[in-house]
């Protein structure tokens, strides 16, 4: 005969499990512990995810592209910013420097320069409405949406343009042994952004001026500077996250990218970044870009529709905001 | 005798100007585009134009208007376009195919969109969602459901009695442009002379006192974004009308020039501030922008970039007027 287990067993292990529960959640890491979970139900429901072949070349590589821009997210979010223009900063960018290439016979070099520096402005107006003439970032950046979609589609119509040289693409298809290029690029994002944020004025006033912009002021920090210079870079990676993703699909094209701002915040905020400013947690903002990426892919395996995706990581993404709003409120930080 | 009248006449205009300035820079804007592009398209000023130009403006008023209470309150709601979606293809679909009497069809998009409203209202109030999250939540969950319910078809063939205010004329003036004017006297006098337009503006201009004076801000909000939901059921209703037909891309991006028009108008997404009259006005105002590049064939697609160029402006016009007023 098995030995029963005894109820004072039961209760320990549920203990054990609700401090291991709370410690994950104390530490902002609860997200490793929802991947674990999706990976682990993706497998149950669908036989071809779990493969290695799958998990780095699908999973990861279509993630990083969302990865790298919620980085740069993460940092203007824990500024107690906003930015939905990221998509269509990929479209404006990406099919410029493709237009470039295939038509005015520029360099690949030249061509990733153009890109990167369309993004910069981008990022830089966004900055200066913001920072300097006050607009609500949601609303300055909801307006850039709309501007550089426009301008990507006057330039570059409907058509994809294609036929690019494959140094470019290598860029998103290029593998380094086993791993692709694309994930690499998302790993050194991911490093650079976290020892910016840990060692550097750049990445401390960041977190600064979300938690008390006044404070910061008052301290001597310039913070419009700074907060010009956070969109900056968030409009230059996302430029840099759209070359990888033109070299991933082959082709640029005016309408690519739309609701890549929606995958992006939602990695954030799924990664435990509080929308209220004062954080930044960029483990979790890449942990929130593959949660997000394992649940596309394993629920597209199992062909799942994709307006049933859009759904169910919409569904996360609230859960999450909710979930924030009642720690807050719990912490006794917002009444 | 005269200086005294020339200068009370000029009294009345500085206080004209005060409390309606962006409606005056507006309507002088509508009028300086006509001009202008009259001279580039002679199109532009015929009556067909003017008629097909106050056709245009009706829906996407009706929207706006909706959303103008939701932005005096201080909250936004990005799922306008998605409501709009989602109300006329459940519609379209039930009268067509599900044999729903056009009777009950002609109140169905409204009740949706009242539905959607609860939803984000409830979301906002009390899961504490921010608005911008909780509506997002609901264009994406609401993009879902329509394109699940009716796939990538066109649904046609409705009856008169559903199409009638989208595409039948009173003499030469389409019954949808009566229906714009109504909603739009309506809500003038709703914010302006009711209770409900007045605890708008005191949710939107300061929360706490206004909580703290009793108004049971939750609801009212609430009601707000039901309004939103509502008058974004009617704009379907005449979208559909017009189209004689409904599809999932029906709705798409409307929410951007909804809340355009109501921040254009002279809505301040900090709350407190906006009319029904301004946002009807910067309605015009892009409803004429777009038939003068139409007509004098610019690329179509600088119409998107040029909406989003004017949010920008007005924006920051709002922005650099309030620390104005601060200091």
């Amino acid at each position: 005969m098995t030995p029963r287990r005894s109820p004072k067993d039961d209760k320990r292990a549920t203990r054990l499990a609700g401090s291991l529960l709370r410690l994950l959640v104390r530490r902002g890491q609860l997200i490793w512990l929802m991947v674990a979970v999706a990976v682990v139900a993706m497998s149950l429901i669908s036989p071809h995810f779990l493969t290695v072949e799958n998990l780095f070349t699908n999973v990861l590589r279509q993630s990083a592209v969302v990865g790298i821009v919620s980085v740069g997210m993460t940092l203007v979010i824990a500024t107690r910013g906003f930015d939905l223009s990221v998509g269509s900063n990929i479209a404006l960018s990406s099919s410029i420097m493709a237009l470039l290439l295939t038509e005015s016979g520029a360099t690949v070099i030249e061509g990733i320069a153009v890109a990167l520096a369309i993004g910069a402005a981008i990022g830089a107006t966004n900055g200066v409405l913001v920072a300097k003439i006050r607009v609500p970032p949601f609303i300055a950046t909801l307006g850039m949406l709309s501007i550089a979609r426009g301008l990507a589609l006057v330039f570059a119509g409907t058509t994809p343009v294609d036929l690019l040289p494959q140094s470019l693409l290598d860029l998103g298809r290029g593998k380094v042994g086993f791993l692709p290029l694309p994930v690499l690029f998302l790993a050194g994002t991911w490093l650079v952004a976290a020892y910016l944020v840990k060692h550097t004025r750049f990445g401390r006033y960041a977190l600064a001026i979300g938690s008390n912009e006044e404070g910061a002021r008052l301290s001597g920090v310039k913070v419009d500077s700074y907060r010009i210079a956070h969109y900056v870079v968030l409009g230059v990676l996302t430029a840099a996250a759209g070359v990888v993703l033109t070299g991933r699909l082959g082709a640029a094209q005016a309408t690519m990218a739309v609701g890549l701002e929606f995958q992006a915040i939602a990695a954030v905020v799924v990664g435990g970044t509080s929308l209220f400013g004062g954080e930044a947690k960029l483990a979790g903002s890449v942990g929130g870009a593959i949660l997000v990426g394992v649940l596309r892919n394993g629920l597209l395996l199992r062909s799942v529709d994709t307006n049933w995706i859009n759904i169910i990581i919409g569904a996360v993404m609230v859960a999450s905001v909710a979930f924030d709003g009642l720690r807050r409120i719990r912490a006794g930080r917002l009444s | 005798m005269a200086s005294i009248r020339n200068k009370r006449s000029t009294a009345r205009l500085a206080s004209l100007w005060r409390g309606h300035g962006t409606e005056l820079v507006l309507l002088g804007a509508i009028g300086g585009v006509l001009i202008l592009f009259s001279r580039f398209a002679p199109g532009m000023l015929t009556s067909n134009n003017l008629v097909s130009i106050l056709r245009q403006m009706s829906f996407i008023a009706i929207a706006g208007l909706g959303i103008t209470f939701v932005i005096i309150s201080g909250r936004i709601d990005l799922s306008v376009g998605s409501t709009i979606t989602v109300a006329s293809t459940t519609m379209a679909l039930l009268v067509t195919r599900h044999g729903v009497p056009s009777g009950v069809a002609l109140v169905l998009p409204v009740l949706i969109g009242m539905m959607v409203g609860m939803i984000n209202g409830l979301l906002t109030t009390k899961a504490r969602v921010t608005s911008v999250i909780a509506t997002l939540g609901t264009l994406i969950a609401l993009d879902g459901a329509a394109k699940l319910i009716v796939g990538g078809e066109t649904i046609a063939g409705l009856p008169k009695v559903v199409t009638y205010l989208g595409s039948s004329k009173l003499g030469p003036v389409p019954v949808s442009v009566f229906v714009m004017l109504f909603v739009w006297f309506g809500a003038e006098f709703t914010l302006r002379k009711t209770s409900f337009g007045r605890n708008c503006y005191h949710i939107g201009s300061n929360e706490q006192a206004a909580s703290l004076n009793g108004i049971a801000v939750d609801r009212y909000v609430t009601w707000f974004f039901m309004t939103a939901g509502a008058l974004s059921g009617l704009a379907a209703l005449i979208l559909v009308g017009r189209l004689r037909s409904a599809n999932v891309d029906i709705g798409v991006g409307l929410e951007l020039q909804a809340i355009a028009v109501a921040v254009i108008g002279g809505g301040s997404l900090f709350g407190g501030k906006g009319t029904a009259t301004g946002t009807v006005f910067a309605v015009g105002l892009m409803a004429v922008i777009n038939s003068g590049m139409r007509l004098s064939s610019v690329n179509v697609y600088w119409q998107t970039a040029v909406t989003g160029a004017l949010i920008v402006v007005a924006v920051s016009i709002d922005a650099i007027r309030r620390r104005g007023d601060r200091s």
